[in-house]
């Protein structure tokens, strides 16, 4: 790689870097799973950086990645569309509007997450990093919490509602809504 | 507002590729027709890829303690080796046989990884770096002495102190302080006290017993579970603290004196200025604890308890701040930079400078305009990695960056308390990191200050 080509490498490195948590964030709320956004994201990443070239420096760059992500994740989609159930393209595409324009808020919602998690007790801390670890294997980690599977989901359930009305609660403290 | 509850498990079962066709498609029209119930969607998914993002966060970078994590030791090996090398060969007390204790002892073949001081109570026994000993009970005088057992677990003792094994993995520590560090190998160790019982979970922790038998647990990295005597069982994480009592129930240890070179729990060196720190936080599960570092301030300090790898630097291209070096470092929470009440109190024993390190993203907080000054010094901490602190500020190469501080003073000029109020500023998006607190007795900063402790 040139010197030139370096510079360029370093650019997107330091822009994906900072931006990547809410590509993944974006990608995720499009696809019906974690391990469909897993799958997808790597794809967007290489589509980004493949067409890093276009991106004008003065753009956004969140903006243009949001852009990216949105025509891989619908064609990825697309493409799934024949043997899983997923959302059908017209409610997706006004999630995708919506979620860009929203994107502000969500990120906020992201960063009050941080602090809601503090709230809950060690055990339930370790218990819900543990379901989202990459590679977790619920069955273990639902004996471990004296659960079954399905008993399990529905706390994770429960305490995805606790921490959503909890950075609720941060934003509209923040005056953010 | 959130919707009807079975809304609401659709979309946790939408989001779980559990939902079948018919379901799916019902979801569907209920989102073609409800903007709000897109909001929820919406909302509900980004919950799910934020904790996704935080469980995926290398381990020194999230918030949250988790069993699985290790600590990131300031001291590398090779560090440690080289001290190791140049401590002073002295004598500790070691003795086989039954110990003044109610457990039944037994001998522990363990490597002396060091013996600082340490000195002999009753009988003599010279031993020294590398050795490997039968051991059923310690007792020091002073100094420090560090030991490998065959399980993995390293114990390291500070004198005044007393125990003895009860087996090949379980010390009964009866007076004094210790420092466990389990490693790989070493889950399930044991620490008995008068006031209860330490399990470890695979982490590294401190406990300090006083003559009464008062127990200060204060974990490090990973999780421990405590069940006091007479009482239940409680499970702390990394970044948390108790006090168990003889006979009732434990409540938070909210101050906890920390080496300066590692995480680990000091309760034989220097005496720091910052005698305590409290706060107005009572909620039943909160135990984190604020680590004093007695004159720990300069670069590579830690700043948070919470965050094992953010520490104090200088600005770029200029030295750390000569007024602050050898200040005593209080680290306290970054998880608690929204909070709106927070009040923090810090009892001060002798004339001090007292500074608080601020966001120089944010305006000054208000209490810090009416009650200190400027000092015109900036501070940096990081590195910084895929946080949400940072999200803002461009990182370099490696992906790191460095959020800079104003750094603020107040002085205590005959000792006393001071009271920091709130990092939260309403209206600004809240803080993006949690503020910094340094205090320098004024003795050291001598060229600043006459001996009445005013600014000169």
């Amino acid at each position: 790689m040139d010197e030139l080509g370096s510079q360029r490498h370093d650019q997107f490195l330091r822009l994906y870097t900072a931006n990547e948590p809410a590509i993944r964030a974006f990608v995720r709320r499009l696809v019906p799973t974690r391990a469909d956004a897993a799958d997808v994201i790597q794809e967007v990443a290489l589509v980004l950086w493949r067409k890093f070239d276009g991106f004008d420096s003065q753009e956004d760059f969140r903006k243009w990645a949001f852009g990216v992500a949105r025509y891989e994740t619908l064609a990825w989609l697309r493409d799934k569309a024949r043997d899983r159930h997923v959302l059908a393209e017209d409610v997706l595409e006004v999630l995708a509007d919506e979620a860009v324009s929203a994107e502000t808020r969500l990120s906020a919602h992201r960063e009050a997450l941080e602090q809601c998690l503090a709230k809950l007790s060690s055990e339930q801390r370790s218990l819900v990093m543990a379901a989202y670890s990459p590679g977790a294997r619920i069955e273990e980690i639902a004996e471990r919490s004296g659960r079954t599977i399905g008993g399990f989901y529905q706390w994770l359930h429960r305490i995805r509602l606790r921490l959503l009305e909890c950075t609720r609660r941060v934003l509209a403290v923040e005056g953010i809504s | 507002m959130i919707h009807g509850q079975d809304r609401l498990d659709q979309i946790s079962r939408y989001a779980q590729g559990m939902l079948a066709a018919d379901e799916t498609r019902d979801l569907e029209s209920a989102l073609r027709a409800d903007a709000n119930l897109r909001r929820d969607f919406l909302e509900y998914l980004n919950v799910d890829a934020a904790l996704a993002e935080h469980a995926a966060l290398p381990e020194t970078e999230s918030v949250v303690p988790c069993a699985t994590r290790g600590v990131r030791r300031r001291l590398g090996p090779r560090l440690f080796l080289a001290a190791a090398f140049v401590l002073l060969v002295a004598t500790v007390a070691v003795w086989l046989g039954r110990s003044a204790d109610d457990g039944a002892p037994s001998a522990v073949v363990a490597e002396v990884l060091s013996n600082e001081q340490g000195e002999l109570k009753d009988q003599t026994t010279t031993i020294q770096q590398g050795e490997r000993l039968s051991v059923s009970g310690v007792r020091l005088k002073r100094g420090s002495l560090r030991l490998l057992l065959p399980s993995g677990v390293t114990l390291d003792l500070s004198g005044p102190a007393q125990g003895a094994f009860e087996g090949p993995m379980q010390f009964r520590l009866t007076q004094g302080s210790l420092n466990v560090d389990v490693g790989k190998r070493g889950k399930g160790f044991t620490v008995v006290t008068r006031a209860g019982e330490i399990t470890d979970l695979g982490t590294r922790f401190g406990v300090n017993v006083s003559q009464r038998g008062q127990t200060d647990v204060a974990v490090f990295s990973g999780e421990v579970r405590i069940r006091e005597r007479g009482m239940g069982a409680v499970t702390i994480s990394e970044g948390e603290a108790l006090r168990l009592h003889v006979g009732r129930e434990a409540d938070r240890l909210l101050t906890v004196p920390l080496k300066r070179e590692e995480m680990a729990m000091d309760m034989a060196g220097t005496a720091p200025a910052v005698a305590s720190v409290t706060d107005n936080i009572e909620e039943l599960e909160f135990r984190r604890f604020y680590g004093v570092v007695a004159g720990g301030m300069g670069s590579g300090a830690l700043v948070y308890t919470d965050k094992t790898n953010v520490m104090w630097q200088p600005v770029e291209g200029a030295a750390f701040p000569s007024e602050l070096l050898g200040a005593d470092v209080v680290r306290t929470f970054h998880s608690d930079r929204h909070e709106l009440d927070l009040k923090i109190s810090l009892h001060v024993v002798q004339p001090s400078a007292v500074y608080v390190m601020h966001d120089a993203r944010k305006p000054p907080l208000d209490w810090l305009e009416r009650g200190f000054e400027d000092t015109g010094l900036r501070v940096r901490s990081g590195p910084w990695k895929l946080a949400p602190a940072v999200w803002d500020l461009t990182a370099n190469s490696r992906g790191e960056a460095y959020v800079e501080y104003t750094v603020w003073r107040a002085h205590v000029p005959a000792g006393g308390r001071i009271e920091l109020g709130p990092p939260h500023v309403v209206g600004e998006g809240g803080a993006k990191v949690m503020f910094g607190i340094a205090v320098k007795p004024h003795e050291l900063n001598a060229d600043m200050y006459n001996l009445t402790g005013d600014k000169l």
